[in-house]
């Protein structure tokens, strides 16, 4: 399987190419179809009004009459055109990315319109409307030859034409999404580590005004890459705002990647939707931070921990039950502890029940959102003990979100500093925390308070000026070039790429020196 | 030393539930002295802001009381004044800064109008034009970049960090002799948080009004505060200078506390947490609050059968509530072994 000659090499570039391709078709596809179907639901609701709302008078066409004569006549069209009225919604708001509704309301679609016009020719007869066009009213009932049944069969014609466009696409789309689906399970076999993340972006649309129309978005990862191995820690730190929490998400597909790809054990996961998801994450788990707002207040302890287990089909009778009680003994609970409502715990206990839920399934990778954040400090020191020898002892990796930095150093083997939505800086924690050379991780280290009173004034600050500036509209070139203090005009311009700059790690920064920052300044 | 500007003495405070009676804060007395800046340290619910917050008046009266003590100001007692005299005192003499800057300005009301209002209540007869410079100048002096601008924006047009600065301003508008910041960096980030308090040393350079700055971040506290309080379940169980605290720490609970915390400077194999979770106030464990997740006890009976009294050591002015605290006589708290560990790493 492993591709070792530079022929193969070769291929996988070209692969790689050739799935962005496939991505933007796709993507564009996607939206293509949703543009068709949202205009075929329009046309349909059209359709309705026009024709088959008597009680709507929208014109002095005797709408009744008209109504009267479709009723009459063309039960069986009508009924269609309501179903296919009622699909084309469906589909609308059921699509959100998925297939099978554009599919399904397509083929009503066409369906329904075809029973319409097999109506409207037999029972009409004579008077079809596309007879007369242009003859004016030939026939003595007037009433049929209103405007009202014209415009309904050109409306049908239109929403079947639509709905056709709308399912083919869709097929195209689908096409092209399993093609890529193949090639990125062939790239997946020779992707180090067991997660690897590449050239993530996610975006958030920043809507506005009546139609909600999307002016903009929000930069919250822009891409990252990254590269986790398996049984150790990655620490991601950075300030609110720098996409560390919605970076952790998207790795689990909590939140849809904007693009970029993600590799996980041996299998390309970036567009896998739902259904397939369901298995990824049954070996990649989250604790999140929040152990208040995490837990369903309504179902008790046992009930928590062991949904994962009843989604995923193990939890059966009392093997189920041992599994929990044995859950709970692992994080340093009681079995007796299982038949309570999470209001009864503290926030240290809850954020094991929480940990025992992401746990349930032996996972292989655990995320964990600032998981000792909302603790206190006393509290805080056992949970920490706790995830380190949970991931002793199961070989877990860990992916650990925190902005806390003394907490990252203590869990983390290697640590990535984030700013903006871009790794600004990647290494093991002492290249890290000894020897940073990004400027920005050097005055995020200098800005923890310093813990020892008697070293007061000993360490070099470097006092950052204003604010992060907003992932909405990032600046030009590096991101941390508003409030560098090495800010060259290069910096504006030229956007720094995360490589080794003889500092022995990656970092991104085009004047990239290494700066003690936690030494302390003699004589100071 | 000095005559202390505030003195609190045997200070409880109290709030009834449907569960029971929460002492939320028992049997407190501490001194602040001019110019000085004191920290008091605790978890959640340990009665460090209650403390504060019951000398302003600011505790809701019912559900709480406070039961008993004095806090005499200046010659007066606050826990004795009327409403009407409080809000005189409140933003003049004493002034706070609160926690969450995203929740404690009026989202409504300019902020040079909300900073000028602090003066404008106090002393209404200052002219306009005068009020404005002054808004301008305190906006200034907390660093708050363009302030000609800044005063005609809504609080919605500062970021976290300086919303945070325009309330130190409106707290020193009136250059209060007690300044309380009640966790004033624990809604900000890193970088924002150094410059706050870098704001908050220059603001004090500058009053010279006595600080009272509660935190759970023992961090702040060894980079600002002169002396400490820890607090323990509504009780002071340590006070002293902060140079002694953090190198001999004379309680379990802030021996504890110090060895919790995982360092930025060095590698731990691992965290030594204390044991257990802090006490429920309405049901506390008798005797010495700490004794169920004390290290020192040893199932000895006087912990549990006796509030340990906050007790002064031999010739300094470091008070520690445990009744072996002698038994901690030659401890070092491992960030005092840091010092020649750090110190060592610097010069190799």
């Amino acid at each position: 399987m492993n591709a070792t000659s530079g022929h193969a090499a070769v291929d996988l570039a070209a692969l790689e190419a050739e799935l962005d391709d496939l991505e933007k078709r796709a993507d564009a596809m996607k939206l293509l179809a949703e543009k068709i179907l949202a205009a075929a639901g329009v046309l349909a609701f059209a359709v309705i009004v026009t024709v088959f709302a008597p009680w709507v008078r929208v014109s002095r066409v005797p709408k009744i009459a008209v109504a009267k004569t479709v009723h009459g006549t063309m039960g069986l069209g009508w009924i269609f055109l309501l179903v296919l009225a009622l699909s084309l919604l469906v589909a609308v708001i059921g699509f959100r990315g998925r297939k099978w509704p554009v599919v399904a309301a397509g083929a009503l679609m066409l369906f329904g319109m075809g029973a319409f016009l097999v109506d409207v020719m037999t029972s009409v007869k004579t008077f079809h409307p596309f007879m007369k066009l242009g003859a004016g009213a030939a026939h003595g009932a007037s009433v049929v030859t209103t405007w009202g049944l014209d415009l309904a069969v050109a409306i049908s014609f239109g929403v079947g034409a639509a709905a056709a466009a709308a399912a083919v696409t869709t097929w195209l789309w689908d096409v092209a999404e399993q093609r890529l689906d193949r090639g990125e399970s062939t790239l997946a076999a020779d992707k180090p580590g067991l997660l690897r993340i590449e050239n993530l972006v996610t975006y958030f649309p920043i809507r506005a005004g009546l139609l909600k129309r999307t002016v903009g978005h929000v930069h919250a990862v822009d891409g990252v890459d990254l590269t986790v191995y398996k049984g150790e820690t990655v620490g991601l730190v950075g300030e609110s705002g720098c996409g560390k929490t919605t970076l952790s998400r998207t790795i689990l597909k909590l939140v849809e990647p904007t693009s970029g790809r993600i590799y996980f054990n041996g299998r390309g996961i970036s567009r896998w939707g739902r259904r397939r998801m369901r298995a990824v994450r049954r070996e990649m788990q989250i604790v999140f931070q929040d152990p208040y707002a995490s837990l369903n207040p309504r179902m008790t302890v046992r009930d928590i921990i062991s949904e994962p287990l009843r989604i995923s089909g193990g939890y059966r009778g009392d093997r189920g039950k041992q599994r929990v009680d044995e859950l709970l003994r692992t994080v340093g609970l009681s079995p007796e502890h299982a038949n309570r409502f999470p209001h009864e715990f503290s926030g240290g206990q809850r954020q094991r029940i929480g940990v025992a839920r992401a746990l349930a399934l032996n996972p292989q990778v655990i995320i964990l959102d600032e998981p000792v954040s909302a603790l206190d400090v006393s509290i805080r020191a056992q949970v920490v003990n706790l995830l380190e020898s949970l991931q002793r002892d199961f070989g877990l990796t860990y992916i650990f979100v925190a902005h806390d930095l003394s907490v990252v150093r203590h869990v983390s083997d290697r640590v990535a500093v984030m700013y903006l939505g871009k790794i600004v800086e990647i290494g093991d924690k002492h290249q890290i925390y000894n020897e940073p050379a990004h400027p920005y991780t050097q005055a995020l280290l200098s800005a923890v308070p310093i813990e020892e009173p008697s070293q007061r004034g000993k360490r070099k600050r470097i006092v950052l000026e204003g604010d992060v500036p907003s992932p909405a509209n990032p600046p030009s070139g590096c991101r941390f070039r508003t409030r560098c203090w090495k800010a060259q005009p290069i910096c504006a311009e030229e956007e720094p790429a995360l490589i080794d700059r003889g500092q022995g790690h990656p970092s991104a920064c085009h004047f990239a020196e290494i700066v003690r920052p936690l030494d302390l300044v003699s004589g100071a | 030393m000095a005559e202390p500007i505030l003195s609190i003495r045997d200070l409880a405070v109290e709030f009834r539930t449907e569960d029971g009676v929460v002492h939320a804060v028992d049997g407190i007395s501490y001194d602040v002295y001019p110019g000085e800046t004191l920290g008091i340290v605790g978890e959640s619910g340990s009665g460090k802001s209650v403390s504060t917050l019951a000398l302003l008046g600011l505790i809701p009266q019912p559900p709480g009381r406070i039961a008993s003590g004095t806090a005499m100001f200046k010659g007066t007692d606050l826990l004795k004044m009327s409403k009407h005299e409080l809000r005189t005192f409140r933003g003049d003499e004493v002034a706070m800064v609160f926690q969450d800057p995203m929740t404690s300005l009026n989202p409504v009301l300019k902020v040079g109008y909300q900073v000028a209002e602090a003066i404008k209540t106090h002393y209404p007869k200052v002219p306009d034009g005068e009020v404005k410079s002054r808004v301008v100048d305190l906006l200034r002096l907390v660093g708050v970049p363009n302030p000609d601008v800044r005063v005609n924006q809504y609080p919605h047009e500062f970021s976290g960090g300086m919303r945070q600065r325009a309330m130190i301003a409106m707290a020193i508008a009136n250059s209060p002799s007690l300044l309380i910041a009640d966790e004033p960096t624990t809604a900000l980030d890193v970088t924002i948080q150094a410059q706050v308090l870098e704001v908050l040393k220059n603001v004090q350079a500058e009053t010279h009004a006595a600080t009272i700055l509660i935190t759970h971040d023992l961090g702040i506290v060894a980079e600002l505060c002169e002396r400490v309080i820890v607090m323990y379940g509504g009780r002071i169980v340590e006070m002293g200078d902060v140079h002694t605290i953090f190198r001999a720490p004379r309680h379990p609970y802030t021996i504890g506390l110090m060895d919790s915390l995982p360092k930025l400077t060095e590698d731990e194999e691992w965290l030594r947490p204390i044991p257990g979770s802090p006490p429920s106030l309405i049901n506390r464990p008798s005797g010495c609050a700490f004794h169920p997740r004390c290290f020192l006890t040893q199932g000895r009976a006087r912990c549990h059968d006796e509030v340990p009294e906050l007790r002064k050591a031999e010739g300094t002015e470091h008070f520690a509530a445990c009744h072996f605290s002698d038994e901690l006589i030659g401890h070092h708290s491992k960030f005092s072994e840091a010092v020649g560990a750090a110190g060592g790493q610097g010069s190799n």
